[in-house]
Formats: C-alpha cells, sequence, structure tokens
C-alpha cells in the first residue's frame, strides 16, 4: 500500500525527526527504515532525501557528522535539543489533526447509517 | 567510480555553483548509489544494471538538479562564501594594480623618453589604461571562474567590478589624486560594459 504523495508529504518531516530520535542515522539507513517501519507505505523520493536533511539542519533540529560504518565511512544526521522540541510538538499536533479527521469521519459514518 | 556514476552525478549536480556544497552532495549521493546498486547486486542484478537502477531509484537530475540549486540557495554559509569570493577579486584587483604601477614606474616613467608621461595626456590616458587592465583582469579572471556555475553570475562579477572601479577611485582621492573626469566616466563605463558583456 502506497500513502497519496501529497498527503505524506506533509508529514515527511515529523518521520524524520521521529526515525532520528531513536538513534543516529545515514541517508540511506533511513529511508530504508522509512519504508519498513510503514509497509512500503511511505517511501520519500531518495533523490529528494538529502536537501530535505539539509533544509533541517539549517533549522537546527540537526547535526550531521562523518564516522565509519560498517566498513564505510557515512554521513550520520544526529537529533538536536531543538529538534527533539520540534519532534514533541509535531507529534502534538499530529495526533490532534489525525483525531479532528478521525471524528469527522466517525460523524460522517454515524450520520450516513441514520 | 564507474564513467555514467561520475556523469549522472554532475548532471544532477549542475545547478549548484558552490564547490563546497557540491562535493558533500556528491559524497552523499556516491555513497547512497553504492548502497542502492549492493542491494541489486545482492538480488542477482549484474553490475552495470544494478548501477543503472540505482540511478533510476535516485531519480532523474533534470528533476533533482533545480531541488539541489534550491537546497544551496538555502545554505547560510551561501553569503558568506559569495562575499569572500567577492573580496578575493578585490585582493586580486590590488595586486594587479601594484604590478601594473611597477611595470609603469620601471618600463615607462624611468625611461627618458616617456618622461613627461604623466604630463601628456595621450601618455596619461595609456598609463591609467594600464593600471585599469592590471586591476580589472585578474579579478575578471577570478570572478569568471568562481561564479562560472551560478546563475547570478553577471551581477556578481559587474558587482566586483565596479566595487574594484569604486576602492580605487576612492584610494586615489584620498591619497590626493587628481582624476580628470573624462577617466573617471570611461573606467566606470568600462567595469560596467566588460561585467555584462563578458559574463
Amino acid at each position: 500500500m502506497r500513502v497519496d504523495k501529497e498527503l505524506s508529504k506533509g508529514s515527511h518531516e515529523l518521520i524524520l525527526l521521529k526515525l532520528l530520535s531513536r538513534g543516529d542515522k545515514y541517508g540511506y539507513q533511513i529511508i530504508q527504515e522509512m519504508a519498513l517501519l510503514s509497509d512500503h507505505a511511505f517511501e520519500m523520493s531518495q533523490g529528494s532525501l538529502y536537501p530535505f536533511l539539509h533544509k533541517l539542519e539549517t533549522k537546527g533540529l540537526l547535526t550531521a557528522y562523518r564516522e565509519e560504518v560498517g566498513g564505510r565511512s557515512r554521513v550520520l544526521y544526529h537529533l538536536t535539543e531543538k529538534g527533539r522540541k520540534a519532534l514533541a510538538e509535531k507529534e502534538k499536533k499530529w495526533r490532534d489533526f489525525v483525531g479532528a479527521v478521525e471524528s469527522v469521519l466517525r460523524g460522517q459514518a454515524e450520520c450516513r447509517t441514520d | 567510480m564507474p564513467d555514467g556514476l561520475r556523469a549522472y552525478l554532475e548532471r544532477c549536480l549542475a545547478l549548484v555553483p558552490e564547490s563546497a556544497y557540491r562535493l558533500r552532495l556528491r559524497q552523499e549521493l556516491g555513497e547512497h548509489l553504492a548502497d542502492l546498486a549492493e542491494g541489486y547486486l545482492a538480488r542477482g542484478y549484474d553490475e552495470g544494471e544494478a548501477i543503472l537502477r540505482a540511478m533510476e531509484k535516485l531519480g532523474r537530475p533534470e528533476q533533482l538538479r533545480e531541488q539541489y540549486r534550491e537546497a544551496w540557495l538555502r545554505q547560510p554559509e551561501r553569503w558568506r562564501r559569495d562575499l569572500e569570493r567577492l573580496l578575493m577579486g578585490c585582493f586580486l584587483a590590488l595586486l594587479g594594480h601594484l604590478l601594473a604601477l611597477l611595470f609603469l614606474e620601471h618600463f615607462v616613467s624611468g625611461s627618458r623618453r616617456f618622461l613627461k608621461v604623466y604630463g601628456d595626456p595621450r601618455w596619461r590616458f595609456l598609463a591609467e589604461g594600464v593600471l585599469f587592465a592590471g586591476e580589472t583582469l585578474p579579478c575578471l579572471i577570478w570572478l569568471l571562474l568562481r561564479f562560472r556555475r551560478d546563475r547570478t553570475r553577471r551581477a556578481w562579477v559587474t558587482a566586483g567590478l565596479v566595487l574594484v572601479w569604486a576602492l580605487d577611485k576612492a584610494m586615489l582621492l584620498l591619497t590626493g589624486g587628481d582624476l580628470p573626469l573624462p577617466y573617471f566616466f570611461a573606467t566606470l563605463g568600462a567595469s560596467l560594459v566588460i561585467g555584462l558583456v563578458f559574463s
């Protein structure tokens, strides 16, 4: 199952921050985990990932550093304190949004059954 | 790195003028492509096919290069780097000016034939022309090279040449030198024309 592109676009920042809150990762690893955890529902355009990560880095939500992983030198991304705060805020907003949409959808369903 | 891969990355990064950011993207994309290709090799594809599929998966260069350019434009360091290039151009202009001055001192002022060089308007014009060329050329070449991939190259090169012109005239006036109006406008016009035409 793949999620509509327009729908998933707005959630990329939240997903990236969440994945990085579980540990530092490099680009390819992020894409793999994103696809795996969402059962391939979220498959971000791979070439677009890096500008996106760099944008978050510019905002101060991430930092990047180079380290050897599995015998290869990689650029790893680390969630900063500011990034953690932004993540908490975004998670809350997301839950509020999903809750609101859910209530509307449930209400609609009830209206139909009436 | 295989030639096809290198050419693909060059096409993706064609609109990123800043060498440091281009290098960063090239390294990260190169590593990502290597990981993708490794995945395809593990699934039984041959090397050529694995690389092709990796490039397909990363995206079309025509689409990616616009995104990479926009990402570069967002880089906070960009303005500092551009300014550094501009100032380096001014520094080279100053060196060129000094060399031209040494040349004039040695070959023109020192020679009996050109003893009255600064008194004669024709020779004065020539001497000022040598000074102008001495400071403009190194700056022009430097800026053209450093901003060669930049869409705003014309603006930067012209701004650099006009800045060099302004510094030169300010120094001349501060040190009490005379500045005939025709020369003032001729050099300003030449700086603008060279900047606009050559870039």
